[in-house]
């Protein structure tokens, strides 16, 4: 048998146990269909804790008479549902999770420190899972106050904020794909709005439309887009890190934005700005009504901004 | 009931509430045996389709149905008489006409459950009527709602069809509809798997509060408690009462009208559940979880948009192009191999200036660690290992000898230092090797070179080449993904195995200081030891 024969033989063979290896892994999942809803009632507002480790992650606004519906489909070999309700007077507090629980892996961590309502997400920290089929699906109700705390490793995670009475919202995601979109006004003024990604790819649009007092936005590597186009009816704030990538800004033309940058090796291109010291401000500045004043520290980063 | 998270936490629990009801439940066996029993009811149906006729005055008010199961019934008023697919079937008064009336104008044009549930207001009316009246009203009343109990399938009254049995510890367990047979063991052991189901997702169920069992089509009806858990195994409840307590839904479907009330959780681990338009509440958790049988392909997520989200602006068009359409995939696809490629480009063009420079500064030490690397491979393989294993705990050595501090970033710096040598080394080894493997082809001669500048940039073109060959299968997707797991795992893995050689080789020649290579082909020196020297003492004398 000649060399390359072997060499062939042993492709094969390495081919085969791969394959089957794979097959077995697939062969061994057990969906499941999980739900857990609350109807209103006397809930007068509401923390809500979630975290997902893997799959597709969607988040809207609903009608009807129910305070929050979360709908999943998991793989009960690998993950387990969590959730938690505590109610005092007429605030709510739920926590929601689909994670790897203490007999499925390294997940197990950040699911049991999930009861401490104070935790923090750290983008680190986020579990992860090679899958694409989990699903979560929470929808929520649009008038009762709600503050929202996410914490996503899924694959893709698309938010869609509008239209509810967000009071403050934190989104840590390490998901490959991910969208927080305000695709209509928030009922509410929203004191803080925080969004941290590991993500490929970060699009948030909308974000006039979230109503935040400051936005705090943090990017490790990718290519994100945020966009501030929306209803603006008060000045903000806006603290924007990025690490590594590229970043578009796009901006409404009818505020007034300034752009303190920081950074060294940054590409940076605004072509309707004007330099005001170190400032970069838009014509507008001083004659409008409503301001948006954002400072930027981006690393290694192409950096864009437009107005739209 | 409050959910848990933790489902180690309740296991103890769940398992002693399970046991503990299940052995209440066995007890009530033998009571079952006697129910009370009454006539079979029908099955309950629903309206597909309706239509009203209203005539003006004291005309014809008629209402058509056509039933799920395809059926058409006419229930008319007119001239005096109630009229039921055609068949005179009692007289009427003026109020009872006024009733009729009210309930077509109220739900003409409505769907077929809002007029299912005005027939069966109207049904209540005629009960209420039957009671207080004459006794040729009671009649009249008792023909019609017959009628209309034959088309609807609706119970009489839900009193009658209960079976009240003795259960655990005092408790009377209501078994519904109680006529009906009743597998009570089978149904028992669908109870446990479902509670144990449950206990699966932390959910805490108290057995011995269960109060009502519902296995067949039942209606609970306003103004109506029960004091405790109820459980649904089959057949439609209709529930306008109240539960005092959680319901189970194992199968069937439980309907929930307006006014209905639960106090606690909804906990459904099959079957179906209808809300009804609101009116109901619920003062608990709705909970369920299901096992699906066949693993199938998740569709792409798209959310529903409500209608009323059409105003919504579309900022931006990014969101707008999801849809996993071919060109778009493709673009995806040909944006990860250009990515791949260019993350291989720059290496080489980092690692090539890197080489080149070496070359020209220290050709004889990169020469020296290449020979090493080709020629004592295993040895340099070794050596290289033994580098990586011990490079932790020799920093940690220097970090903890608080003197040595000053020299951690000159060790960090020299073992990265020599990392990079000893790859380049190795590459300039494979570019040697390469240029002296005889070619098949003729034009694969024209790149003959020898010199160490071209062996290092054909070295590392070779070392670089498996992972532009990975990046550029992104091109075709997912079909592919096999293979370039493979491609990207071999890739790894080589460099892996061929940067430890060069670190090794790098460690043993003293980054090429001193050639370590050994002519296994040479003679063999001649040992001169003294002890081999025989050495005839008398030579000398």
């Amino acid at each position: 048998m000649s060399s390359k024969t072997r060499q062939l033989r042993r492709a094969a063979c390495f081919a085969v146990v791969t394959a089957l290896s794979t097959a077995g892994r697939v062969g061994a999942q057990e969906w499941h269909d999980f739900r857990s809803a609350r109807q209103v009632n006397d809930v007068g507002s509401l923390q809500i804790h979630l975290l997902y480790a893997v799959g597709r992650l969607t988040l809207d606004a609903a009608d009807g008479p129910l305070l929050y519906d979360a709908r999943a489909r998991y793989d009960a070999s690998r993950f387990e549902p969590y959730r938690n309700w505590k109610q005092e007077g007429d605030h709510g507090q739920l926590s929601l999770a689909v994670s790897s629980g203490p007999n499925h892996g390294d997940d197990a961590r950040v699911s049991l420190d999930f009861d401490d309502w104070d935790v923090d997400f750290n983008l680190e920290d986020l579990p992860r899972g090679d899958s694409e089929q989990g699903e979560f699906d929470l929808r929520l109700h649009r008038l009762v106050p709600i503050a929202l705390k996410i914490g996503a490793g899924a694959s893709k995670t698309r938010l869609e904020l509008g239209d509810l009475t967000l009071t403050s919202v934190e989104v840590a995601t390490g998901a490959s794909d991910a969208s927080v979109r305000f695709g209509s006004p928030n009922r509410t003024r929203m004191e803080r709005l925080s969004l941290k990604t590991a993500a490929a790819e970060f699009r948030g649009e909308g974000l006039g439309n979230a109503r935040f007092d400051h936005l705090e936005f943090g990017a490790l590597v990718g290519d994100v887009t945020l966009d501030f186009d929306g209803q603006w009816d008060a000045d903000a704030t806006a603290k924007i890190k990025m690490g590594l990538g590229e970043l578009v800004i796009r901006v409404p033309t009818e505020i007034g934005v300034r752009i303190n940058r920081k950074s060294l090796f940054t590409s940076f291109s605004a072509e309707e700005f004007e330099r005001d010291g170190d400032a970069y401000v838009t014509p507008n500045w001083d004659s409008a009504s409503i301001h948006l004043d954002i400072e930027l520290d981006a690393g290694l980063v192409s950096v864009k901004i437009e107005r739209s | 009931m409050q959910g848990n998270g933790t489902m180690q936490e309740n296991g103890t629990k769940m398992r002693r509430y399970i046991l503990r009801g299940l052995v209440g439940l066995g007890l009530t066996a033998a009571a079952v045996s006697q129910f009370v029993s009454c006539d079979v009811i029908a099955q309950e149906v629903e309206i597909a389709e309706s239509a009203v006729t209203l005539s003006s005055g004291s005309g014809r008010a008629e209402l058509w149905l056509q039933l799920a199961d395809g059926s058409e019934h006419r229930v008319a008023f007119t001239d005096g008489r109630v009229e039921v697919d055609g068949t005179d079937v009692a007289p009427y008064d003026s109020d009872l006409v006024a009733t009729w009336r009210a309930l077509l104008r109220e739900h003409a044009g409505a769907d077929g459950r809002s007029v299912r549930r005005g027939l069966l207001e109207f049904r209540d009316h005629l009960s209420e009527r039957g009671q207080e009246g004459s006794r040729r009203e009671a009649r009249a009343t008792q023909a019609l709602g017959a009628q209309l109990d034959r088309i609807l399938g609706t119970p009489l009254t839900e009193t009658d069809e209960v079976a009240t049995v003795a259960g655990p510890n005092g408790i009377s367990l209501q078994i519904a509809p109680g006529g009906l047979e009743f597998d009570f063991s089978g149904e028992l052991d669908r109870l446990r798997d479902a509670l144990a189901r449950l206990s699966t997702v932390g959910q805490e169920i108290d057995v011995n509060r269960l109060a009502m069992i519902v296995h067949d089509d039942f209606q609970i009806g306003a103004g109506r408690e029960i004091e405790g858990h109820l459980a649904l195994l089959d057949g439609t409840l209709r529930l306008a009462g109240e539960v005092d307590g959680d319901v189970f839904v194992l199968d069937g479907t439980l309907r929930l009208e307006d006014g209905a009330r639960i106090d606690g959780d909804v906990l459904q681990v099959g079957g179906d559940i209808d809300f009804g338009e609101g009116g109901a509440v619920v003062r608990g958790e709705i909970l369920s979880d299901f096992p699906i049988e066949m693993v199938r392909p998740v569709a792409p997520v798209t959310p529903e948009r409500p209608s009323g989200r059409a105003d919504v602006r579309q900022s931006g068009d990014r969101s707008q192009r999801d849809g996993d359409g071919f060109f778009h995939q493709l673009g995806r696809n040909v944006a990860h191999a250009a990515e791949g490629l260019m993350g291989a480009f720059t290496t080489f063009i980092g690692l090539a200036v890197l080489g080149l420079l070496l070359v020209y500064f220290a050709q004889g030490r990169l020469e020296t660690v290449s020979d090493t690397v080709r020629h004592e491979f295993a040895r340099s393989f070794a050596m290289g290992l033994a580098g990586q294993v011990l490079f932790v705990p020799a920093l940690l050595v220097l970090v903890v000898l608080v003197i040595t501090w000053p020299i951690v970033p000159f060790f960090v710096l020299g073992c990265g230092i020599a990392a990079v040598l000893g790859y380049v080394a190795v590459a300039h080894g494979a570019g040697e090797m390469f240029a002296q493997r005889p070619h098949r082809y003729a034009w694969l001669e024209r790149l003959r070179r020898s010199n160490s500048y071209y062996y290092v940039i054909s070295g590392l073109v070779l070392l670089l080449l498996p992972f532009a060959a990975g990046a550029v299968l992104w091109v075709v997707g997912g079909t592919l993904d096999v293979v370039r797991g493979l491609i990207a795992f071999v890739a790894c893995a080589g460099t892996w195995v061929l940067g430890t050689a060069g670190f090794g080789s790098v460690l043993l020649t003293r980054a090429g200081g001193r050639s370590v290579v050994v002519d296994w082909a040479a003679e063999p020196a001649v040992d001169m030891s003294a002890s081999e020297i025989h050495v005839d003492e008398d030579d000398d004398v």
